[in-house]
């Protein structure tokens, strides 16, 4: 990748600054026992996420992340989000009663996570690879924290915004990685995500209509 | 000229006929207006004559002629499936074809009409898959017929879905035949990814071009997978339970020809590939050919299952040819080719001769046990009386699995026996140490053989009957017991021609050990057998045949003029004591190989059970329930608890599958941070 970078992007720390964002928005989202409140730290996760895909988009001057970045921003800091807000107001109490971890214990997983995702990607990949480097080791970190979401909550609109953080942790590894992916791949990924949500919200509501509650565990009493 | 196009002829008829006669009944079971004949009789005709076919076609190729080829394209993008009869497929052809005609020929519809079809379809197709098993010449088309071959017969294994013991059978046997079958692909196609082609040709030429150590290996794989079909111990288990399930004709097949597959793919595979066998591998041979041979004949003495214990039998002759084949290759190696090539003739010889005899006997025995309605020794008897002409091919089958003189197992086993004592009094260290043993152990399978079998006919055949059932048999249906009838001159044939037909296996016995000449078995004229050039010993079956006949006609004139001159003869029954005679009282299995089962009590450990239902007095109770049973060794003491283990592991596999979302979700976690952590 030999770009001709604008010397300010280097210096400033507008990256940095968005992936920690994004970085301490999917751990609030972790660290929420509110549905709704989850869902308001991914629709910041996805606005940060935006926000750096925008800027790598001005630092290349390459007109399809601007695009994309902008349907990222449109869809998953808005579309998605409010789907899923929706789901949780129809269910009422999304509250998460008896989590597996308690809030503390969560954190402190979580932070676990992080460094293991910190320290083996820089032995890995070692650092300063481009402008993202940092954004590599926040979206490893991202996809365990998304990941853990999903493994420790027991409502399924919970488990639901773990998949689609972990989703934009994958999607910042692209970004970051390679500069973005060619525009109709994603295009592609975004419509996948859109059809994938609002087939969960679904789903959602008949566990909601068969359980009497969203709580996933219940769903063990199919097995034969 | 001539003899080439004849040849391609008869490849082609006899494989087409049996892929009409597999595909008929299906056909005509799906077209309603289809005459009735067409479900059964044709097919079965042309399936017998498509036998007929192939048996001639491994005596031309016998008889020495360049091969004729069928080739299909099946749309693969590679070479064509090849099928063609070579020198070392002949005599396998030659026994498949003769002990396939009388099976079809024997083959009577039972049960509805449409299950009647079905299994003839399925015996046709087993028949075809088994043809082309010999035939093949391209490594693919050999593994599709090799399973197929196991699929239809377990089919047949299972044909009667009600029965619990037929379930089993079917398991163990797919099984066992499945894991045999995994070694043999996966040497197959090892070699043929080395070879880039899946014809034989370039397989052979691949193997040479192999590492030592890597030949050796896939040389094993071989031998373990057609190991299994041989039915050499410790994976003979499938044997005495599958073959008694299938129908008689099906049984008569499996037993006959089925398991020689198991000798023929050793010999082609592991023995006449360019620097195999491996070494040790006739040591190995050997060994597990000496004890399959006791193993069989022992179980097979103390069977009480007609069925069953022919097919101990078969396990027992197994393990002859196996013991065969692993001397001829230790000779070979220590470089004896004369005493090796009469071991390898005795083995292939053999492997004919039993097919020959334990297919009448399946067929000749299936048809009493079938009209008695039981296969128990205990519950039949008196079936000579009642059905005579089968009876006498029965009579026939035993005397030639006994190994007698002029029946066809005589001569195999005679030049096994000779290779061994040549083999001791010549071979060099390993060899010296291991024939007296083999020696042994062949002579105590053949003795406790004998008695099997003297047990099977005397105690099913002679006497009185022991049940109503086994009363009201009667004879086959003609065309039946004329089919069997006919057969039962096969085996007399192959023990009194033993010198002639062992001359015509010079070709197969030219490709395995070059420079041997077969013609050297047989003296004056193919009168006289001797083991090649070596001039300790020499027998005349036919010699052996006269005289037997020709006592047994003096005896019976001699007999009959006593009778005739003995006046007031009269014929009444015998004194008793008193006591009223009942049927039930006659010499039983179970009493007859109560001596056997007291000598091989520490092999045999026998399971007994007495349990008091209902108490009496107390030193007499009312009802007793004694159960006594003969746990096959093998199965008891490897095979179960390597089932229990793996059905243990299962267990414990199961439970990482609670049905919980969370902890699927943790194991992905917990997997990518691993790999993470790894990684580095």
């Amino acid at each position: 990748m030999n770009l001709q970078l604008p010397d300010w992007l280097p210096r400033s720390n507008t990256v940095n600054l968005l992936a920690g964002a994004f970085l301490l928005s999917a751990l609030y989202a972790a660290a929420q026992r509110r549905t709704l409140a989850a869902i308001t730290a991914y629709r910041f996760n996805s606005l940060a996420l935006g926000g750096i895909a925008l800027t790598v988009a001005l630092a290349t001057g390459t007109r399809h992340i601007a695009l994309a970045a902008l349907l990222v921003i449109a869809v998953k800091g808005g579309v998605i989000p409010s789907l899923l807000r929706k789901q949780a107001l129809r269910g009422g109490g999304a509250l998460e009663t008896e989590p597996y971890f308690g809030v503390p214990a969560g954190m402190l997983v979580c932070g676990a996570l992080v460094v293991i995702a910190f320290s083996q990607t820089r032995a890995l990949f070692g650092s300063g690879v481009s402008i993202l480097a940092s954004c590599l080791p926040v979206s490893v970190a991202t996809t365990l924290v998304g990941m853990f979401l999903m493994v420790s909550r027991k409502q399924a609109l919970m488990q639901v915004v773990g998949l689609v953080i972990l989703e934009n942790a994958i999607f910042l590894a692209a970004v970051s990685l390679t500069y973005g992916m060619p525009l109709v791949v994603e295009m592609g990924v975004l419509l996948d995500l859109l059809v994938g949500v609002a087939l969960l919200g679904l789903f959602v509501s008949r566990i909601e209509q068969t359980h009497g509650s969203g709580d996933t565990t219940k769903l063990s009493d199919l097995k034969g | 000229m001539v003899l080439a196009g004849l040849e391609s002829a008869l490849l082609a008829g006899s494989v087409w006929a049996l892929v009409a006669a597999f595909l008929l009944p299906a056909i005509a079971a799906l077209v309603p207006a289809a005459p009735a004949a067409l479900r059964h009789a044709v097919p079965r005709a042309l399936a017998a004559a498509a036998c007929a076919l192939a048996a001639v076609l491994g005596g031309v190729q016998l008889a020495g002629s360049s091969g004729a080829l069928l080739a299909w394209w099946p749309g693969l993008p590679s070479e064509p499936f090849t099928l063609a009869a070579d020198a070392l497929s002949a005599p396998f052809v030659l026994l498949f074809g003769l002990v396939g005609a009388a099976s079809f020929a024997a083959h009577a519809p039972s049960g509805t009409p449409a299950g009647a079809a079905a299994r003839l379809a399925l015996h046709a197709g087993f028949a075809l898959c088994l043809l082309c098993v010999f035939l093949s010449r391209h490594a693919l088309l050999f593994l599709f017929c090799w399973e197929g071959m196991t699929l239809l017969s377990a089919a047949l294994v299972a044909h009667d879905l009600r029965s619990a013991r037929g379930r089993t059978a079917t398991y163990v046997y797919l099984a066992l035949s499945h894991r045999g079958a995994a070694f043999v692909a996966y040497a197959l196609v090892t070699l043929a990814s080395h070879a880039g082609s899946f014809q034989f040709g370039a397989l052979a030429e691949a193997f040479s071009r192999l590492e030592p150590h890597a030949r050796e290996s896939l040389a094993w794989c071989f031998t373990i997978g057609f190991a299994v079909k041989l039915g050499l111990v410790p994976a003979h288990v499938w044997l005495p339970l599958a073959h008694p399930e299938a129908p008689a004709p099906v049984s008569a097949m499996l037993s006959g020809v089925m398991v020689k597959a198991g000798l023929y793919g050793m010999l082609r595979f592991a023995w006449q590939m360019p620097g195999a066998p491996p070494e040790q591998w006739g040591t190995v041979l050997l060994v597990l050919g000496v004890a399959s041979a006791l193993t069989g004949a022992l179980y097979a003495a103390v069977e009480s299952d007609a069925k069953k214990l022919l097919a101990c039998s078969t396990i027992k002759h197994a393990g002859v040819l196996a013991l065969a084949t692993g001397l001829a290759a230790l000779l070979a190696a220590n470089g004896q080719r004369e005493i090796a090539g009469v071991a390898l003739a005795g083995a292939l010889y053999h492997a004919i001769g039993h097919g020959l005899a334990k297919a009448l006997a399946f067929l000749a025995v299936g048809e009493a046990v079938h009209a008695a309605g039981t296969r128990h020794l205990e519950s039949l008897g008196g079936i000579a009386r009642r059905m005579p002409r089968v009876s006498f091919a029965a009579l026939v089958s035993t005397l030639a699995l006994c190994g007698l003189p002029p029946f066809s197992c005589f001569a195999g086993e005679w030049l096994v026996f000779q290779a061994l004592i040549l083999g001791f009094s010549a071979g060099a260290g390993q060899l010296r140490l291991l024939a007296p043993f083999a020696g042994a152990g062949l002579a105590l399978a053949g003795a406790l053989a004998v008695a099997a079998l003297v047990k099977l006919y005397g105690i099913g055949f002679l006497g009185r009957p022991r049940t109503e059932p086994a009363a009201a048999a009667h004879d086959a249906a003609p065309r039946t017991a004329a089919a069997i009838l006919a057969f039962a001159a096969l085996p007399f044939a192959w023990g009194v021609g033993a010198p002639l037909l062992a001359g015509a296996l010079a070709a197969p016995l030219a490709v395995l050990l070059p420079g041997f000449e077969a013609a050297q078995l047989s003296e004056h004229a193919g009168f006289v057998l001797v083991p090649a050039g070596l001039q300790s010993s020499r027998i005349a079956p036919a010699v052996a045949a006269l005289m037997l006949g020709a006592f047994a006609v003096l005896a019976r004139v001699w007999l009959r003029a006593r009778r005739g001159g003995a006046p007031g003869l009269r014929i009444a029954p015998s004194w008793a004591c008193g006591a009223k005679l009942d049927a039930r009282m006659q010499y039983s299995s179970l009493g007859f190989t109560k001596p056997l089962r007291l000598i091989f009590e520490p092999v045999l450990r026998g399971e007994r059970e007495l349990q008091v239902l209902e108490e009496g007095s107390p030193y007499f109770a009312r009802k007793y329930r004694y159960r006594s049973g003969l746990p096959e060794l093998v199965e008891k003491t490897l095979l179960a608890p390597l089932v229990q283990s793996v059905l243990w592991t299962s267990e414990q596999v199961r439970r990482l599958q609670t049905g919980s979302l969370h902890l699927y979700l943790a194991y992905l976690l917990a997997t990518v941070v691993g790999l993470l952590l790894w990684a580095r």
